[in-house]
């Protein structure tokens, strides 16, 4: 009896073993990375550059939020801005870091641009998290994996620049399976799938998601919302269904979006729910977050045959 | 990573690589797990846990969990009195002796993201404002909002309220016809106080509180209008 358990557990280890090399460094393709670093760099140069029509009024030395004031509400992480104390130390640090995310979004120097690039964009957060709201999080942790990624193999001035010099051994450098490739991308998908979970499951602690109510209530804050769906009151039963139905999308993209052929359809059933969800809520970047890092699901080989015009 | 009718190229890592790396990944894993499941209701260990990974999670800003305002709200609203949006009118007289309001958010703002910049500052305000729940915050905000439009128009003294915008309920939507709809919508003042200017000092002489919420039974938690306190201004 203990031999048996004892070769169960053997052939556990070893088969969790074998799953955990196959799943993290089976050397993949930087098609999907490369192209979640051109949809992540657009959000986040579009978040870096509105944030100029506001820069000084916001953090300037007598803007709404300066740093003395508002200390007790960052909860002490780092942020460049925090040093900075004149419009023109705020204008010059500011323009740069749009610059390298531009740099980044292009895939210029990536390996160097993609960490200067989170940098950027956490000092944007920590300066003041009060004005941030869930795209950011999302943002962060694509930018963090990015920074592991060869995400300027594809898609990028880093490749082109390289064709321009030998087209034949940059073709071979960008068609190379990498390791850190899957890794990164696996990375996303973990990270997707688990705050995806946790938006289930804090919507179930609160009563209006079992109700069938929790839409109604977001339908009806006037100041966020895109699309008036107010008259819906009318059609409570279908307040309800769409709920209910965006509980059991969130839990069934958590689980099943790691079986293959449930996958394409979630990818799709995602791009209807978080767009419902952007109307209204208004909040499109994070619609559009959410949107970039489900594309660590898409296969390499699927970027590549859309690039060459099949699918 | 590749497609099923790929075949997969072969591991290139060596096997201490590969160890080093499963590690890193390893712990990575665990403290993203402490932080997602420590967001809704956490345990005494998931907060210590937390504690452990916070410099780590929030540096790299993978933790929603607040630090005392939840600016990502995942769970979209729960209907409390704080799920509704938030304005903060600044009122004035500037040094043509004209009163004027500022309010925060402005209408109008293009593009939407700076609208929903302003409305976020405009919601953390109005949530931290309730001085029982945020007693070191509440006057954060408000303090600094006012201190920053008085000073940007010259003005000495002026008053700072956060107003929020209940919901109606479905049933009363549905009680009226469209043509009545307006007087559902309710606003209330969540804080109001004074505000002071002398030199680079900035002074709050708070003024009333009218979100003092009776323990209702079934809307309790609702984030329709809440019955004022006795003697409140409405």
């Amino acid at each position: 009896m203990i031999a048996r358990v004892t070769e169960y557990f053997s052939r556990l280890a070893a088969g969790f073993g074998q799953g955990w090399t196959r799943f993290w460094f089976t050397p993949s393709d930087a098609a999907t990375v490369s192209a979640i670093r051109l949809g992540v760099g657009l959000i986040v140069v579009y978040l870096h550059a509105t944030l100029s029509l506001d820069l000084v009024a916001l953090f300037g030395p007598d803007g709404l939020l300066p740093v003395a004031d508002i200390e007790p509400l960052e909860g002490g992480a780092f942020s460049y801005l925090n040093y900075l104390r004149t419009p023109g130390e705020l204008w010059a640090v500011h323009l740069a870091g749009l610059a390298v995310l531009v740099l980044f979004t292009a895939g210029l120097w990536t390996r160097i641009t993609s960490v200067l690039a989170l940098v950027v964009f956490l000092s944007d957060v920590h300066r003041a998290p009060m004005i941030t709201g869930p795209t950011e999080p999302v943002v962060a942790f694509l930018l963090l994996y990015l920074c592991v990624a060869p995400c300027g193999r594809r898609y990028s001035l880093d490749r082109l620049l390289a064709r321009r010099a030998n087209a034949t051994q940059a073709d071979a450098w960008s068609a190379q399976p990498l390791t850190t490739a899957t890794i990164a991308a696996r990375l996303i998908q973990v990270h997707l799938a688990l705050l995806v979970g946790l938006m289930a499951f804090s919507q179930l602690a609160g009563d209006v998601w079992w109700t069938g109510m929790g839409m109604w209530w977001l339908i009806t804050r006037q100041e966020s919302r895109l699309v008036d769906f107010s008259w819906l009151y009318q059609y409570p039963l279908l307040l309800a269904a769409w709920t209910h139905m965006i509980v059991l999308f969130e839990l069934a993209f958590a689980t099943l979006i790691w079986v293959p052929l449930a996958r394409p359809l979630l990818l799709a059933l995602g791009m209807v729910v978080w767009g419902s969800l952007a109307l209204v809520t208004g909040d499109l970047p994070f619609a559009a977050a959410l949107v970039v890092a489900s594309l660590a699901f898409v296969s390499p080989a699927t970027f590549l045959a859309c690039c060459r015009g099949r699918v | 990573m590749t497609s099923p009718s790929e075949p997969s190229p072969p591991i290139a890592w060596s096997s201490e690589a590969r160890s080093l790396a499963s590690l890193l990944i390893f712990i990575h894993l665990f403290a993203l797990l402490v932080a997602v499941t420590t967001y809704t209701r956490p345990s005494e260990l998931q907060l210590r846990l937390h504690d452990l990974f916070s410099p780590y999670l929030r540096t790299l800003h993978l933790t929603a969990y607040p630090v005392n305002y939840p600016f990502a709200r995942y769970h979209l609203t729960h209907a409390l009195p704080t799920d509704v949006d938030y304005s903060v009118q600044v009122e004035l007289t500037g040094a043509d002796k004209q009163v004027e309001t500022v309010t925060v958010p402005a209408a109008g703002l293009q593009p939407l993201v700076r609208q929903r910049r302003y409305q976020a500052l405009a919601n953390a305000t109005g949530t931290l404002s309730d001085e029982e729940a945020n007693e070191d915050f509440s006057g954060l905000l408000p303090r600094a909002i006012a201190g920053a439009i008085l000073k940007s128009r010259g003005a000495t003294q002026g008053l700072v309220r956060c107003r929020a915008h209940y919901l109606p309920e479905l049933e009363a939507m549905a009680e009226v016809d469209a043509g009545r709809r307006e007087p559902l919508e309710n606003f209330s003042n969540t804080y109001e106080a004074q505000v002071f200017i002398s030199g680079n000092t900035i002074e709050l002489l708070k003024k009333s509180r009218t979100l003092d919420v009776a323990p209702v039974e079934s809307s309790r938690n609702r984030a329709t209008t809440p019955q004022p306190a006795p003697g409140a201004r409405p």
